[in-house]
């Protein structure tokens, strides 16, 4: 690929790394879309450098998020049991399946995630936290909440149902090459009972194990083409970097059902390719 | 809060501290790595390498003066990044004693080597 591609491409992975950190979102909704409509990149070497790109932005941001202590890692640990089995199911279908046939299933998830997007505007967040001293359980935590000035703790409930939505968003992850939060973050939350700061930290936390399983499958397939992926994900680090700086600040609801109704276009286009 | 639970705590905070530096580590290097690959590269220093090569023969076959190589060390130290914290999570959970989650933790390690040495696209 010429050198002026690989920018267009890295300064591309700048503003998927950017809105990813603004929405909450890991960003390779919007960039396989990316790659695949605007490069005319094959969709298994879009996944395949949207996969490195998560690898990448889960490992920077884990390491921000460390010393807040929102990450729980042994419920990261248990679910990644489920998350990187789903993984591996997720890469060896896609390596089965035709090209036209992934870009029509990710343009229908990137309608499901635009409706997920929407339905977090909509609700706040659920936080029940337990009294100080309480058992947390195997799998609960807490952690110092700045904003509201105390401890939260909490259990993990059904952690079952915890394990199969794990499975599912491996699943789509590998198959994709998205993060697969977006899907398990709400659940962690609304399911399990977890405060949604230690879902979306553990779910980040997560998603760089997730990717990697499916990751090693694209590689020995040969769909890795390292100056694509490179570009890709020196740019992603970079936006996202950027993206936590000036996150907090402009974060707004309008922004997010604005991207929103981006998926939607993106699902159409995508379906009719 | 029991003491059990403090210990606990001050032991989890300690292993994602040491979890948070090798993540930023593996992620600078090999981001340091990748770079210096696509600059090779576009300096015209670069030639194909075999189809669908594993990640150990990344290693064994590198060439300082092959762009392409060099971006592949680049991209197989990103994917050994999230394997590395696996293996630090097992270690810091043997430590602590926790032999529940050492095992779990152990479960994820073989599956990701499974995917790595065995599971063919």
């Amino acid at each position: 690929m010429d050198p002026l591609s690989l920018i267009l491409i890295a300064l591309a992975g700048v503003v998927v790394g950017i809105l990813g950190a603004l929405l909450g979102i890991g960003g390779g909704i919007f960039f396989v879309p990316f790659l695949v409509i605007v490069f005319h990149i094959p969709m298994h070497q879009a996944i395949a450098a949207s996969i490195m790109t998560v690898i990448a932005t889960s490992s920077a941001v884990a390491s921000v998020n460390v010393g807040r202590g929102w990450s729980n890692i042994r419920l990261g640990m248990t679910l990644e049991l489920s998350t990187t089995i789903g993984a591996i199911f997720g890469g060896v279908t896609a390596n089965l399946v035709a090209a036209s046939t992934l870009v029509k299933i990710f343009g229908f998830l990137a309608l499901v995630v635009g409706a997920i997007m929407v339905r977090n505007t909509l609700s706040q967040n659920h936080t029940e936290t337990l009294p100080e001293g309480a058992d947390t359980g195997r799998l609960g935590g807490s952690y110092y909440d700045t904003a509201a000035g105390k401890e939260v703790r909490y259990r993990v409930k059904k952690p079952g149902a915890a394990l199969a939505v794990s499975f599912l968003a491996g699943n789509i992850s590998g198959l994709l090459g998205v993060g697969g939060g977006i899907i398990k973050v709400p659940a962690m939350n609304l399911w399990c009972g977890v405060p949604i700061k230690a879902a979306a930290a553990t779910s980040n936390f997560m998603i760089g194990v997730t990717a990697v399983a499916s990751a090693f499958i694209y590689f020995s397939a040969g769909h890795v083409q390292p100056s694509i992926t490179a570009a890709a994900a020196i740019g992603v680090l970079a936006g996202s970097r950027a993206g936590l700086l000036i996150g907090d600040r402009i974060r707004s609801r309008w922004i997010t059902r604005a991207f929103a109704a981006l998926l939607l276009v993106i699902a159409v286009e995508m379906f009719l390719r | 809060m029991s003491l059990r639970m403090e210990k606990r705590k001050e032991e989890d905070e300690r292993m994602q501290l040491l979890i948070g530096r090798a993540l930023l580590a593996g992620v600078l290097l090999s981001t340091a790595v990748m770079l210096l690959g696509l600059i090779l590269s576009a300096a015209g220093m670069t030639a194909p390498l075999p189809h669908g090569i594993s990640i150990v023969d990344v290693f064994l076959m590198l060439d300082p003066r092959n762009g392409t190589s060099v971006l592949l060390l680049g991209i197989a130290l990103l994917l050994l990044t999230p394997v590395l914290r696996v293996v630090l999570a097992v270690v810091s959970f043997v430590r602590e004693r926790d032999w529940r989650f050492a095992l779990v933790s152990l479960g994820v390690l073989v599956i990701l080597l499974i995917s790595m040495f065995f599971v063919k696209g």
